[in-house]
């Protein structure tokens, strides 16, 4: 059978499968999707598990035959334009679904969420579904059938969806908090409708984040939120479901959802209260830069603003960089940093990326940052490119320091970097002069920056590519110049 | 063994006029060489097989960490078959092609040669019926899908312990040049100057290394650059790989070069000396000869290295035929060879593989039976 698709999808925070090949008289028998946050595109696809590439525009992805659950991560929310595949919306969740289900929403993956509640060894059964789907549909005032639907068609489906995804925001920071998150909303839903009680994501958003916080705090207690930041958290839900709910279109819903996500991050870049500094260690140099002044690129007298006279060997990013909406526990991020050489004919860079970091920090208080890698079996991916255009990549178990954060600035240790390079046969890629980008990326927090008193804006992506491993994220790009 | 090398009659009315053409087709240059004592016009087919006098139990790997049970083989065989066709009794077309196996404890790797020549006797009839001279051109080629060595290298602090030409191939091109002088009616003693050029290449070479601190890399490289993999983990080093744009690159990072150590072209110049008996239907004959190579580039570099670099072969040889019926003709010939096969094979030499070739001296033995057709 094919679900045809219509050309504009309007819920927010969904994820549309469509079974256009799946079953009936189809010869490829693949499970074709949609994600859909708007639309999410270049999100993770997992086909029981199994990796099997990225969604494509309008969120597109196939699952083979006999797949019993699909589920999508990352990725950005696109909107509804069906020919994208980026935007300025990092979609910072993990939604699932059943390989039977045509359409993938944050409704379909509390409903996956409750059949795994229900089984008894925790596992998702299929068999399972249609009941916690019912009994999710039920408590939220609509029929399972709607609840299947294309959300895109159904302005009701779309603005629960969308306002779920709020909720289920609001707890998680990271993409790899939301699965905690989804199993905590799950909990309550599930309780709610064996009690017959109905749920409504506008008015009652008090009472469900409080009994979703209750559950976190013994399923995920980094996850919970402090009672003295509860009601905080419920004030920002409650007026962005409002104005979902306020919604006249399923576009408006997704603008709407969109806003509310970029305004709500748990990170703040805040730009006007920021400095970074470049380091020699070895010569005592010491170069303290604005925000903005790092990031310009424009040379004056063949310099940027950022300069060393020796080798650039360390790199702060001041703690006040970064603003903390909510508490962040554990949360695990990819953090990515690159210094690549600007000049024509130049080819050196370094890079280096690892997805074993954890993030710390307290709402409110930006020293409270902690960045560190997740055990001492993290690794870090290295790329070196040196002059003559020879490529190193090397995976390394992590010595612990080539992050540091102590309170007070971020610090990015090129030393360590250049000494791990060193052990490998690799000189100091950047111990001559040449004119430099300097790039640090972060993927997995929702992060958006503020200039003075204007609202926030999502934040600028930037990509790291090493080859085999890539990341894209939130963060910053600057330039330097090294004249010995 | 082939009657590459053809010793016959000049004519019938100078019956002691021997002329040696040197064929150089199957066995090839410096190698085995068969008096045929045929100048009759038309086509001579050849069929040779050849041994060394040393062997090894051929134990391969057959999977799974497995070893086949130890054959003894000898560590070099060849066989092959040759086609000349005489058109005027003065001139000489010579086609052969040759399959060399050379076996060591675990691998066994096919050379294929073909070859082509041409051989001229030049009338001296005029000046002195009792010399004779030939010159002759002869273009060889040698090709295998690889080669492999598993003995250790030092190079640029790592030691190769492993090193595979991939697709091997040479090109040789000779010209000589020999004057015969009948010293009796039985009796001919023969000079030959040969020289000529050799280009050899390949499409990558693939190895081995071990560095100093005992981690072991994987490389590749062709003459556009090349890359290393890190074998497993080393310390804190869990995947490791580099890859290098230009063969430069690569002899910064490695130590040697495609272009530098493993492909070169020589030049080559010298000698054979040797005698020959016949009478009725025996002939005998042996000989010496000596080849000076000039190689400066992947010679110095051998030398940088600590290595001693083969300049120049010597070789002595005997051998024996004897005509069967009207149109056969049997030879069986030995050799003694102090760079064993490098004359034959010129791929064989690199930086990284010399050593194996070096002052190791190995006896060849041949036979062949020919069979000439009017």
């Amino acid at each position: 059978m094919t679900y045809q698709l219509p050309l504009k999808l309007t819920a927010t925070a969904a994820v549309v499968l469509s079974l256009a090949a799946c079953g009936g008289s189809s010869s490829s028998r693949l499970l074709s999707a949609q994600a859909v946050d708007g639309y999410i595109a270049g999100a993770d696809v997992l086909c029981d598990g199994m990796e099997n590439g990225e969604t494509q525009a309008a969120g597109r992805f196939d699952c083979p035959a006999g797949t019993v659950l699909s589920s999508i991560s990352g990725g950005y929310d696109v909107g509804t334009d069906e020919l994208e595949t980026t935007s300025d919306v990092p979609f910072t969740g993990v939604l699932e679904a059943p390989a039977t289900q045509p359409f993938v929403t944050p409704m379909s993956t509390i409903s996956v969420a409750i059949a795994r509640q229900e089984s008894a060894d925790g596992t998702f059964q299929a068999a399972n579904y249609t009941a916690a789907l019912e009994s999710v549909a039920a408590t939220f005032g609509v029929s399972a059938r709607d609840l299947s639907q294309n959300p895109v068609t159904n302005l009701a489906t779309a603005k629960l969806n969308a306002q779920v995804h709020q909720i289920l925001t609001a707890f998680a920071p990271g993409v790899n908090d939301y699965s905690a998150a989804v199993a905590a909303v799950a909990a309550v839903v599930n309780t709610a409708a064996q009690a017959n009680r109905p749920l409504n994501l506008t008015t009652d958003v008090g009472v469900l984040l409080a009994a979703v916080n209750n559950e976190l705090a013994i399923s995920s207690p980094s996850l919970a939120v402090a009672t003295a930041d509860l009601d905080q958290v419920t004030a920002n839900v409650t007026s962005a479901n409002t104005a979902i709910e306020n919604a006249a279109s399923p576009d408006r819903v997704a603008e709407e959802s969109k806003a509310a996500i970029i305004a709500q991050a748990p990170v703040t870049i805040d730009r006007d209260n920021s400095s970074i500094s470049v380091f020699n260690e070895d010569s005592g140099v010491v170069q303290e830069l604005d925000i903005a002044d790092f990031e310009n690129s424009t040379e004056t007298d063949g310099l940027y603003i950022a300069q060393l006279s020796s080798g650039l060997t360390r790199i702060n990013y001041n703690s006040n960089v970064f603003r903390f909406n909510q508490n962040i526990n554990n949360t695990r991020v990819t953090v990515g940093f690159e210094v690549e050489s600007v000049n024509a004919g130049d080819s050196r860079s370094i890079s280096f990326i690892s997805e074993d970091i954890v993030v710390n920090a307290n709402r409110g208080d930006s020293n409270s940052l902690s960045i560190s890698f997740s055990s001492q079996n993290a690794t870090f991916a290295l790329v070196g490119t040196d002059r003559t255009g020879t490529v190193t990549n090397a995976t390394v178990q992590t010595d612990g320091e080539t992050f540091r954060s102590d309170g007070v600035a971020l610090t990015i240790d090129l030393s360590k970097i250049n000494g791990q390079l060193a052990n490998l046969g690799f000189t100091d890629l950047l111990e001559t002069d040449g004119d430099y980008s300097v790039t640090l990326v972060i993927d997995g927090l929702r992060v958006n920056e503020q200039e003075g008193t204007a609202a926030a804006t999502s934040s600028e992506e930037f990509t790291i590519d090493s080859g085999a491993d890539s990341v894209t994220g939130n963060g910053f790009k600057g330039y330097i110049s090294v004249r010995r | 063994m082939f009657p590459g090398e053809v010793i016959y009659k000049a004519s019938a009315t100078n019956a002691l006029c021997f002329m040696t053409l040197l064929g150089n087709l199957l066995v090839s240059g410096s190698s085995q060489a068969s008096p045929v004592d045929m100048i009759i016009p038309g086509f001579a087919v050849s069929a040779q097989y050849e041994t060394v006098n040393n062997s090894v139990a051929y134990s391969p790997n057959i999977g799974d960490g497995e070893l086949a049970d130890p054959q003894s083989r000898p560590r070099f065989q060849a066989q092959g078959v040759a086609l000349s066709y005489v058109s005027d009794k003065q001139t000489r077309y010579q086609l052969g092609i040759t399959e060399r196996t050379l076996t060591s404890l675990r691998d066994s790797f096919v050379i294929d040669e073909f070859s082509l020549g041409v051989n001229r006797t030049v009338d001296t009839r005029s000046l002195d019926s009792r010399f004779s001279l030939n010159v002759g051109l002869n273009a060889r080629v040698n090709r295998a899908t690889e080669i492999y060595k598993n003995s250790y290298t030092a190079i640029a602090d790592q030691l190769v312990t492993e090193v595979r030409l991939k697709e091997p191939r040479d090109t040789r091109l000779t010209l000589h040049a020999d004057l015969g002088m009948a010293l009796s009616p039985h009796l001919l003693v023969n000079v030959e100057l040969s020289g000529g050029l050799s280009q050899t290449r390949q499409k990558r070479v693939v190895g081995v290394g071990r560095s100093n601190d005992n981690c072991e890399y994987a490389f590749s490289a062709s003459g556009n650059g090349g890359s290393i993999n890190q074998l497993g983990s080393c310390d804190n080093v869990l995947s490791f790989s580099r890859v290098f744009p230009s063969d430069e690159a690569v002899d910064e990072e490695l130590g040697f070069s495609v272009d530098n150590d493993i492909t070169y072209r020589d030049y080559f110049l010298g000698p054979k000396i040797s005698m020959l008996w016949r009478k009725g239907i025996w002939t005998l004959d042996g000989g010496v000869s000596l080849r000076q190579y000039f190689r400066s580039k992947i010679d110095d570099r051998i030398r940088d290295g600590g290595g001693t670099p083969v300049t120049r072969s010597q070789s002595a040889f005997a051998g024996a035929a004897v005509k069967l019926l009207t149109h056969w003709q049997l030879d069986a010939r030995v050799r003694f060879e102090r760079a064993a096969f490098l004359d034959d094979i010129p791929f064989l030499y690199t930086t990284l593989t010399h050593e194996r070739f070096s002052g190791k001296g190995v006896f060849r033995y041949a036979v062949s039976v020919t069979r000439f057709f009017d």
